[in-house]
Parts: structure tokens; C-alpha cells; sequence
């Protein structure tokens, strides 16, 4: 009956924690030193040294793991521990609990010196991040020392392996950037936005979704989860280890080649990011294919300390290549297949058109959270007011909406003297899926006319106006959401503002009936539909004279007593009749 | 390496002999778990020895490029290795240490090759195991330790019964200590015999003989090697030596005959000349 060998878990950790008592010691020390008795010598209490103190506790407990787990890179070392009747399982056990206690004990002098200075620095919110991080790098650096066979190489593994996360990140986007440059719509910003949202959650794996969020149970599970996990690998891979190859950079060989692979495919990507700009696709790809490989072939040769690489290191970049070929041509085709879709009006819920995705996570949040999928004339201006994009549910203009984006499919050229680098449209459909487009603009003569039309139609509807001058339109939505608006009137000639004793109430009902009949030009109308703030180029917009400043003071959606101030001009010229009747005396009084 | 297939028994001193880099000290550390074959068993007591099993705690392993933990003393290391070797003795270490004269509170990275070769010898003889693997112990050890080394040894082996896996390249330190012996060459176990019956199947014999002596006359004896010194003819074969002279003196007038001992190092010489070892010409 074989008998496993009995754990030595215990007495090896007492054992350890004995001999690493003058790096405990010093340990101390280092913190001691720069969170506390320095700010104390320089009378500085602020969190600058408690923040010096987390970075020493990180490089610490780095050196700590390398240091403790370099027995595994050692061909006499390794042999020794190896021999002895401890297994490896619980002699990297021992050396990864150590780390741990480590780390606890630095947390809570780092505690101790914050408390002591009263340096007023959250812990508990740095804590949140830094706990898991920690906890993930000791275990990441002990698998990794499994893997390396080589101290320095563990060291750097540990960084690659807690990147990994990231790597992927970043050659996924490498590979809608492809898609973005061979199907036109298609936007890799976009669509990398959707899948960290919907599939990989990378606010989740790296916890920065709880920073400055409380915590909750996923936060403990999915901590345990990725830990249980590297403790499997670190299992899985100390049973298969090839102690023979003790000394190589990297023992194993599935790992080298997995490693070497993503690490060749992040060059052509940062490439890819930097000439972001470039139309030449082919060229591009080549000078991809070319990066990779010489990227390969330089991690392989100095892994296998040789100029000339294996033949089995040749076939797995070919292999894998290929793969990344034919998943990046894969959604390649399939992505080719909607290129032209434009949706019909009748199946959008809401469209919007305008100059960026970047408030689009949190209009499909908000649409979402309500459960009727449906949103009232305060949900858009909220949305509006909040993430600066104006959502469109009339009908018309969802239809003009859809007209722009045939338009733009048959040309995307628009040349004036303002600049557009790109459009964007997005359809929030009735079943609750969306689709988004993002257009690049060239600045070529196309038919500048044709989409000009369009966006005044929008920036001239009633719908657009009441979201957009929500304060002037909706009386109740005001109430609820200002927390006020100054009033000043200007004079470019004189340069100076003065205060209106006027308050928006008061005025509110002239500057509707203005609003209401201004028509903003069709000249680079198609441009403010592609500004972030829908700057209106209205008749005499750039004209010389009076002007009046409404400074808005919108209250903040988390904090009712914090606002955002947003300030709009109106010339106070004759497109703007009632509202100058109105200040006459105080126009007069400016002169 | 491959087609290796050793028996060592308790009570029994095995030498592990062969040519440089032929696999010696990865045999000791596939028999230790610490390398794992792709194929092939060890067997201690009919019990498969697997990594992560109990049956570790009876093996001890001393390694040629020898290892010491960072600021450690003999006594601390002893200390270490109390927590996994429950046989392990206190009292037969004090013993050793006094027989060595071992400073036990030095820092064993700052003694000799040799004194860290002695306090290697005496933790895993104070660990009292049943199987103790050691390579290339004596290696740069003056005589006088290495003959107390032998005397330790073979006290342990006749006490407790232990079995020692002993390589080396001393083979006439080994000549004298081992039970049997296994011949290594390029990964592969050339021969493995109990050493005096290894003595018994290779005869070497010298004879002056009158006239040209043509060894191909004496095929059915086998000769391995024949060379000639001046009028004296020295051969080295497997059959019966008795014979051997009878034939002789039937061929030839013979002037002189000796039955000569083969010593381990001369057994190894012919066996790994006849695997091509060393048989190149200048």
C-alpha cells in the first residue's frame, strides 16, 4: 500500500518564519523608516509617504518570493530540498504562507504609521486593491518560480503572468483592430468596450470595479476563485516539473512556447495602436507578420541560449500564426457580413449620432436598469446631462439618423475648414440589442451638402432642442437637477461680464420663443453633430457684440451637494429678438 | 538512459561505477524522485517508491556539488532536519561529530571541500536511513577521513542492515568496500555483479612461452585482451585460467605462467574498452 508522504506543513512554516526573522526585522525598518520617521523629521503628514510605504511593501514582498522560492533554481539547491522527505508541494507551500504572513505583518505597519501621523490617507480603499494584488502576486510568483528555471526569468515570469490578464486585452484589441481596418463601421474601441463589459471582465479580475465601491461577496469569491486556481496550477505543474531542466529560463516547454507567442503578437499590436492612423493594411500586416517573428525568434533564441532555433519552435509559430489568422479572418468574415446593415427606423428604440462611444457603457447601464426598457424625456436629458450625448426615440429622427449612416456608407468624406476625425452612431433596438457604427471621416471633397442637410434636421428639431436646453424646456427637470444658473451679459467690445439681477425663471420664457425658431445653419451642421458639446452654428454666431453666459450648476448624480457647472453663450443678436426686447434696459445699462 | 536495471541489497555496498557523464548522478536522483522517467519503476521492498511517498523518509541522498541552506551551522542544519527524519539521531551525531572533529557551529558555506563533504557524511549517517545514496563522497578527502569514512560506513551497513549506493571514480577506494558493482556507460548498465564474482569470471594471466604465441589458437577461452611486453604475454579472459595453461603447454614449451588478480579499476578498463571506450589510438 503506497503511503503518501505525511505534511510537514507546520513545523517547516515555524521553521521558516524563525529563520526569516532579520528580514522581518528589516522589513520593519525599511517602512518604519520612510512612512514614519521621515514625514516625521520633514513634518510632512500626507499620504505621499504611506503611499512610498505600499510601493516598499510591494518590492519587498517581490524579493521575499523570488528569494524563497529561488531553491527551485538552483541544480544543487533543487536537489537537496528535493531529496529531502518534505515534498515540494509543502516546502512551496511553506515558502508562499510565509509570504503571506509577510505581507500582513507590513499591512499592519503601515496602519500603525498612517494612524500614527494621522496622515488622513483611505487605507481601507488602497487595501481593497492592494490585498488582492498582493495575495495574487505571492502565489503568481511562486508558480512562476515552478515554471522558470531561473531566478530572474521567475521574477520577470511573475510580472508576465500577472499581466496575462492584460496581454490577452491587448491582442484581442490587436485583433479588432484588424477587423476595424478591413470592415468599415467597425470600431475596435467599441467593440473591445462590449466584450470587457459583457465577457471579459477585467475590472473584475484585476478588482478595480471596487475602488471606491463597497465591498461585496463577488469581491471574496472571485479572490478565492483566482487563487484556488494558481494554487491548482502550482499543484499541477510541481507534479509535472522536468527538474532536469533546473538552470533552463523556462522548464517547461508548453510554457515556453505560450509565453513566447503572446509575448511576439504584443509588438505588431503596440504597432498596430501607434499607426493607428495608416490606411495601408497590407503593409501594415506584413510589418506585423514581421515584428512577430523577429520578435519570436529573438524570445526563442535567448531562451534556448542559441542562434539557431529548434524546428519544433518554427512549426509552433507557424501553428500559431495560423490560428490567429484564421480567428482574426473568422470574425473578419462574420463582421463582414453586417458591414452594410442599416437598421429600419421602425425596429430602433433610441439612435444617437455624435462624436463618441465613451458614454455608451453608461447609457446601455441605464437602459438596462429600467425595466421596461423605456425612457422618459428626464432619463434622456439625465443622460444627456451626465454623458453629453443626446438620444434620439422621435421616429424622424431616427429615420435621418439611419438616412446619415447610408450616406456615410456610401461616402465618408466631408472636407471644410473644421476637422472630424470620426463619427459615431448607435442604435438601441426594440428587442434591447444595440449595434454601434464608427465611421472614419477623411477629409476628401464627398457631398458635404447631403450630410449637412441631415444633421440640421437634428440639431433642429424640437427633440434635440428640449434635451439639450433641458433648463429652458423642461421647468420640472430644472427644479429637480440645478441647483441654479448665474446669469451674466457680455460685451466683446468692452471685454468684460457683469451680473444679471435676472433670474432663469424670469427669463426662461424669451429665450424659448427665440430658441424655438432658430435654425442653426446648414454649414458644418454635420461637424456640431460630431462635436462633444454640439457647439450650434446659428445665424451670426460669430459675430461680434453683446452676448449673454448662462452658468449652470448641474447637482452631481452621486453627491446632491457637489455640481458640475456648464456654462452656454447666446449672441444677443436678431436671431435672439425676444430675449434682447427683454434685457433692453440692461444691455442699455452696459453701455 | 535507458535498459537500466540495478539490484542493490540491504546489507550490501553497491558501486556505481562508469565513464564521465555516462548518467551516474542522474541514476542516484531518478532512484531519489528528484528526476522522474518517462518510463521505468524503483523498487524499494517490493514497494514502488513514487514521488511524494512516505517511502522517502528511508532515503538519503548526498550529492557530489554539495548544498547548504544560507547562514547555516552543521547544528542548525541538524536542527533543520530533525523536523523530517524521524530516526534521526542526536546522539549519533554529537558521536560523528567529535569522530570528524567537526566544528558544528561554523558556518558550513565557509568551511573546506572537505570538511563540508565530513558534515554532509555525518547528518545522513545520524539520519539512521535504511537506503544512502552517496556521490562521489570521497572526492578530494585525504586519506585518513576517507578511511574513516569506509570504517563509519561499513559499522552502519553491518549494524542496521543499510544499503549504500556509493559512485565514484576512486575505484580502488571502492575495490575494497563494495559487495557489488555496476558498470555505467553512455546511459546504460554495462555489467552488475557481485565484485568477487566479477574477480572470478575475469582472469588475467602471464606467460612466457618459446616461439610466436597467436591467441587465435584459443578462441573457446575467450580473450578479451592480449598484449605482449617484451618475451612476457599478458591476457585477460573469461574462461577457466586451469585450461587455459593445459592448452598452452600443449601448443607451446612454456617458460612461465602466473595467474594474476584483477583489481575493479582493471575490470572497468577492460569492460568499457570492450563497449570502445577508451581503446582510440593516439
Amino acid at each position: 500500500m503506497e503511503q503518501r508522504k505525511s505534511s510537514m506543513f507546520f513545523p517547516l512554516l515555524k521553521n521558516s518564519l524563525e529563520s526569516k526573522k532579520n528580514w522581518f526585522f528589516l522589513s520593519a525598518v525599511v517602512i518604519f523608516v520612510s512612512t514614519l520617521l521621515v514625514p516625521f523629521i520633514l513634518n510632512i503628514y500626507d499620504g505621499f509617504f504611506i503611499g512610498l510605504g505600499i510601493f516598499e511593501m510591494f518590492v519587498l514582498v517581490f524579493i521575499n518570493c523570488l528569494v524563497d522560492n529561488s531553491f527551485l533554481h538552483n541544480d544543487a539547491k533543487m536537489a537537496y530540498y528535493k531529496s529531502k522527505p518534505a515534498t515540494f508541494r509543502d516546502q512551496v507551500l511553506v515558502n508562499t504562507a510565509v509570504n503571506v504572513v509577510l505581507t500582513a505583518y507590513l499591512l499592519i505597519l503601515i496602519i500603525i504609521s498612517n494612524a500614527v501621523n494621522n496622515a488622513n490617507f483611505d487605507l481601507f480603499e488602497v487595501f481593497k486593491l492592494i490585498i488582492p494584488w498582493l495575495l495574487a502576486g505571492i502565489f503568481l510568483a511562486s508558480l512562476s518560480s515552478i515554471l522558470a528555471g531561473n531566478t530572474l526569468v521567475a521574477g520577470i515570469m511573475t510580472m508576465f503572468n500577472f499581466a496575462l490578464p492584460g496581454i490577452i486585452y491587448l491582442i484581442l484589441y490587436f485583433m479588432f483592430t484588424i477587423l476595424e481596418n478591413m470592415v468599415t463601421g467597425f470600431s475596435a474601441n467599441v467593440l473591445m468596450q462590449y466584450f470587457v463589459n459583457t465577457v471579459y471582465k477585467l475590472d473584475y479580475i484585476y478588482f478595480s470595479r471596487y475602488f471606491e465601491k463597497p465591498l461585496d461577496c463577488v469581491y471574496f469569491l472571485l479572490l478565492g476563485i483566482i487563487l484556488t486556481g494558481i494554487i491548482m496550477l502550482i499543484f499541477k505543474t510541481l507534479k509535472r516539473r522536468k527538474n532536469e531542466n533546473t538552470g533552463n529560463f523556462i522548464v517547461f516547454d508548453g510554457y515556453k512556447y505560450f509565453a513566447s507567442v503572446l509575448a511576439c503578437l504584443i509588438v505588431p499590436a503596440f504597432l498596430s495602436m501607434t499607426l493607428y492612423y495608416r490606411k495601408d493594411i497590407a503593409g501594415t500586416i506584413f510589418a506585423s507578420v514581421l515584428m512577430a517573428a523577429l520578435t519570436y525568434y529573438l524570445i526563442i533564441a535567448a531562451m534556448e541560449k542559441s542562434f539557431r532555433i529548434s524546428r519544433l519552435s518554427i512549426k509552433v509559430f507557424i501553428v500559431s500564426m495560423a490560428v490567429f489568422v484564421a480567428v482574426t479572418g473568422g470574425t473578419v468574415l462574420f463582421a463582414g457580413r453586417y458591414r452594410d446593415a442599416v437598421p429600419d427606423a421602425e425596429n430602433v428604440k433610441y439612435a444617437y449620432v455624435g462624436s463618441g462611444t465613451w458614454g455608451l457603457s453608461k447609457v446601455r447601464e441605464y437602459i438596462n436598469e429600467n425595466e421596461d426598457s423605456s425612457l422618459s424625456s428626464d432619463d434622456m436629458i439625465r443622460i444627456y446631462n451626465s454623458n453629453g450625448i443626446v438620444l434620439f426615440s422621435d421616429k424622424e429622427n431616427i429615420k435621418t439618423i439611419t438616412d446619415l449612416h447610408k450616406e456615410l456608407l456610401k461616402d465618408n468624406n466631408y472636407k471644410n475648414d473644421l476637422w472630424i476625425s470620426s463619427i459615431t452612431i448607435v442604435y438601441f433596438m426594440n428587442d434591447g440589442k444595440f449595434m454601434v457604427r464608427e465611421y472614419v471621416v477623411d477629409r476628401e471633397e464627398g457631398a458635404n451638402e447631403t450630410k449637412d442637410e441631415l444633421a440640421a434636421k437634428l440639431l433642429n428639431s424640437r427633440e434635440f432642442k428640449e434635451i439639450n436646453y433641458s433648463y429652458i424646456y423642461n421647468e420640472k427637470y430644472y427644479k429637480d437637477n440645478y441647483m441654479g444658473i448665474d446669469i451674466y451679459i457680455g460685451s466683446d467690445y468692452k471685454g468684460e461680464e457683469v451680473p444679471l439681477a435676472v433670474t432663469m425663471d424670469e427669463l426662461r420664457p424669451y429665450l424659448m420663443k427665440d430658441i424655438d425658431k432658430l435654425f442653426v445653419n446648414m454649414d458644418n451642421a454635420f461637424y456640431s453633430l460630431s462635436d462633444y458639446h454640439y457647439e450650434k452654428y446659428y445665424p451670426g454666431y460669430g459675430e461680434m457684440g453683446y452676448y449673454i453666459s448662462l452658468e449652470s450648476r448641474i447637482r452631481s448624480e452621486y453627491d446632491n451637494s457637489s455640481y458640475e457647472v456648464r456654462t452656454t453663450r447666446f449672441r444677443l443678436n436678431s436671431e435672439f429678438e425676444n430675449t434682447v426686447n427683454y434685457l433692453k434696459p440692461e444691455l442699455e445699462k452696459l453701455n | 538512459m535507458s535498459n537500466i536495471n540495478i539490484n542493490a541489497e540491504a546489507s550490501q555496498i553497491y558501486g556505481l561505477v562508469g565513464s564521465n557523464g555516462c548518467g551516474k548522478t542522474t541514476l542516484l536522483r531518478h532512484i531519489m524522485m528528484i528526476y522522474i522517467q518517462d518510463e521505468g519503476h524503483v523498487f524499494y521492498d517490493d514497494e514502488e517508491v513514487k514521488e511524494n511517498t512516505d517511502i522517502i523518509k528511508d532515503f538519503y541522498y548526498v550529492q557530489d556539488n554539495l548544498f547548504f541552506p544560507h547562514q547555516f551551522t552543521l547544528s542548525k542544519l541538524f536542527e533543520y532536519e530533525k523536523i523530517m527524519y524521524k530516526n534521526i539521531s542526536e546522539k549519533k551525531f554529537l558521536e560523528l561529530v567529535n569522530y570528524f572533529n567537526i566544528d558544528k557551529n561554523k558556518n558550513l558555506n565557509k568551511m573546506s571541500k572537505g570538511q563540508r563533504k565530513q558534515a554532509a557524511f555525518v547528518l545522513a549517517i545520524a539520519a539512521q536511513p535504511m537506503v544512502l545514496l552517496l556521490d562521489e563522497i570521497v572526492d578530494g578527502l585525504d586519506a585518513v577521513i576517507k578511511r574513516k569514512f569506509w570504517d563509519v560506513l561499513i559499522q552502519e551497513v553491518m549494524e542496521r542492515e543499510m544499503t549504500v549506493i556509493i559512485s565514484s571514480h576512486d575505484l580502488k577506494e571502492l575495490d575494497n568496500i563494495c559487495d557489488k558493482v555496476g558498470i555505467m556507460h553512455e546511459g546504460k548498465i554495462l555489467k552488475e555483479e557481485n565484485l568477487e564474482r566479477m574477480k572470478d569470471e575475469l582472469k588475467r594471466v602471464q606467460f612466457a612461452v618459446e616461439g610466436e604465441f597467436d591467441a587465435s589458437e584459443f578462441s573457446e577461452f575467450n580473450i578479451i585482451k592480449s598484449v605482449k611486453i617484451g618475451s612476457i604475454n599478458l591476457c585477460t579472459l573469461t574462461g577457466d585460467a586451469e585450461e587455459f595453461r593445459n592448452k598452452l603447454e600443449e601448443k607451446y614449451k612454456v617458460l612461465l605462467f602466473d595467474k594474476l588478480s584483477m583489481t575493479l579499476e582493471e575490470i572497468f578498463i577492460t569492460e568499457l574498452g570492450g563497449a570502445g571506450y577508451g581503446t582510440e589510438k593516439k
